[in-house]
């Protein structure tokens, strides 16, 4: 019998299907943290983040024979966390969603995070820092693509956008980025 | 109190408990039968009201009526509404159902609307050409869809017969005959004569049970004529 850690995640779904559902399990330690972290995109907010991500592994479980065995799981999984997302977003109707606007973008101080320590750690901070103040249509291809380091048609799949509005969205939002950093963290 | 168990647990839990049940695959087999049937129907229903259109704007050319005295009113009356609006409610359908497939969020949307449109348009101009809604017109249950009236209190069409100077007879389908006037200032598009048994249009008024003509349309007779309004044009010899 194979060690669930040596399957891949289709073969995995295949047989959480057909044998032991118990096997689920596997699923969810495998993804747990990089959806967590592909959550916090939307939501910023570990415990919000957190109920994004049952809920996602609820839908994904229950619907598990309408995943298509052929394609790829990682792209049908991150595209319900997006889903559960964007919901959980409308639903709340509160300043996650209000960030997103440019005149959230102007009010915002540009003293935060002032007390960092150390060089790699001001830098992280500022790129987290300018992300957040990105539109959510340019900040999520970003992070899949940079961050979560998902392909250009796997991005297509979660986010279910044409493969040429997900490169236009990562060019202009690479073009937004670098403008947002010299503006909000440029050397006095 | 924070639950501090990890998430594979809370899950599996919920898996074990059957607080969370997995559809059975005949659901999602089920799903997809459903789509692909709501697809196919509404693409064949909106080619055929497309073509049901596309058939009654030509037998009736609604848009000559434009410019001409009383001319908005015989439009109104001759446009084919109910069709038009099958077959966008078609077309809403089809593109509606199509988003749901994989494949469509691939594409443009526009890309994929403009295709759908395109090829209903096509398939409405063949089921047109071969005669499928005079057909149609044949059945009680298409019928309603089909026809079209053939006069109204502003405007008549059917076919001319004892022509004289300033009169004829206008023979509408279904068998009536409306005896019709020129008036002085009666105008003929285009300013030919008038010949016996050709297909006109005729806007004016009723005065009492004749029609007094303040234009007059020179046709062809539509194709498919025959088939859909059983005339029987009264002719004295």
């Amino acid at each position: 019998m194979h060690d669930p850690g040596d399957l891949s995640d289709e073969q995995l779904v295949e047989k959480v299907r057909d044998e032991n559902h118990g096997l689920y399990r596997h699923i969810v330690e495998r993804y747990e943290q990089k959806l967590r972290r592909y959550a916090m995109t939307f939501v910023h907010d570990t415990e919000v983040a957190d109920d994004v991500l049952q809920n996602a592994f609820m839908k994904a479980y229950i619907n598990l024979w309408g995943f298509n065995t052929k394609k790829k799981f990682s792209s049908w999984i991150y595209r319900i966390v997006h889903n559960e997302a964007i919901n959980e977003i409308k639903k709340r109707k509160k300043e996650l969603y209000l960030e997103d606007t440019p005149e959230a973008e102007m009010v915002e101080s540009t003293e935060d995070g002032a007390d960092v320590t150390t060089d790699g750690n001001r830098t992280k901070e500022m790129l987290e820092q300018s992300l957040e103040r990105l539109p959510l249509m340019y900040r999520e291809p970003l992070v899949l693509y940079y961050l979560e380091e998902r392909s250009y048609q796997e991005i297509v799949d979660i986010l279910h956008m044409p493969v040429g509005t997900v490169g236009t969205r990562i060019r202009r939002g690479l073009a937004l980025l670098k403008k947002i950093v010299e503006d909000h963290h440029s050397p006095l | 109190m924070n639950d501090r168990r990890s998430l594979a647990d809370k899950i599996t839990q919920s898996i074990n408990e059957h607080k969370v049940k997995m559809h059975p695959k005949v659901y999602f087999t089920l799903g997809s039968g459903m789509l692909g049937i709501g697809l196919a129907a509404s693409m064949l229903a909106a080619a055929f009201f497309c073509g049901v259109t596309l058939f009654r704007l030509r037998m009736h050319q609604p848009f000559d009526f434009l410019g001409a005295p009383k001319g908005f009113e015989a439009f109104i009356g001759n446009m084919p509404w109910i069709p038009i609006i099958l077959a966008l409610a078609g077309i809403i359908a089809g593109t509606w159902i199509m988003r749901k497939y994989d494949f469509s969020y691939r594409h443009a949307f526009i890309g994929i609307a403009g295709g759908f449109v395109s090829s209903l348009l096509v398939f409405g101009i063949v089921i047109d050409a071969v005669g499928l809604p005079e057909r149609a017109g044949e059945s009680t249950l298409m019928r309603p869809f089909v026809e079209q009236r053939f006069s109204n209190d502003t405007w008549l069409i059917g076919v001319a017969n004892d022509v004289s100077d300033d009169r004829f007879n206008l023979a509408v389908p279904r068998g009536d005959v409306i005896h019709v006037y020129f008036r002085n200032n009666t105008v003929i598009e285009p300013p030919i004569p008038l010949q016996e048994f050709e297909w006109v249009r005729v806007i004016g008024e009723w005065n009492d049970e004749t029609f007094d003509a303040d234009v007059l349309f020179h046709e062809l007779p539509p194709r498919g004529v025959g088939h859909i309004m059983r005339f029987q044009i009264p002719i004295e010899r």
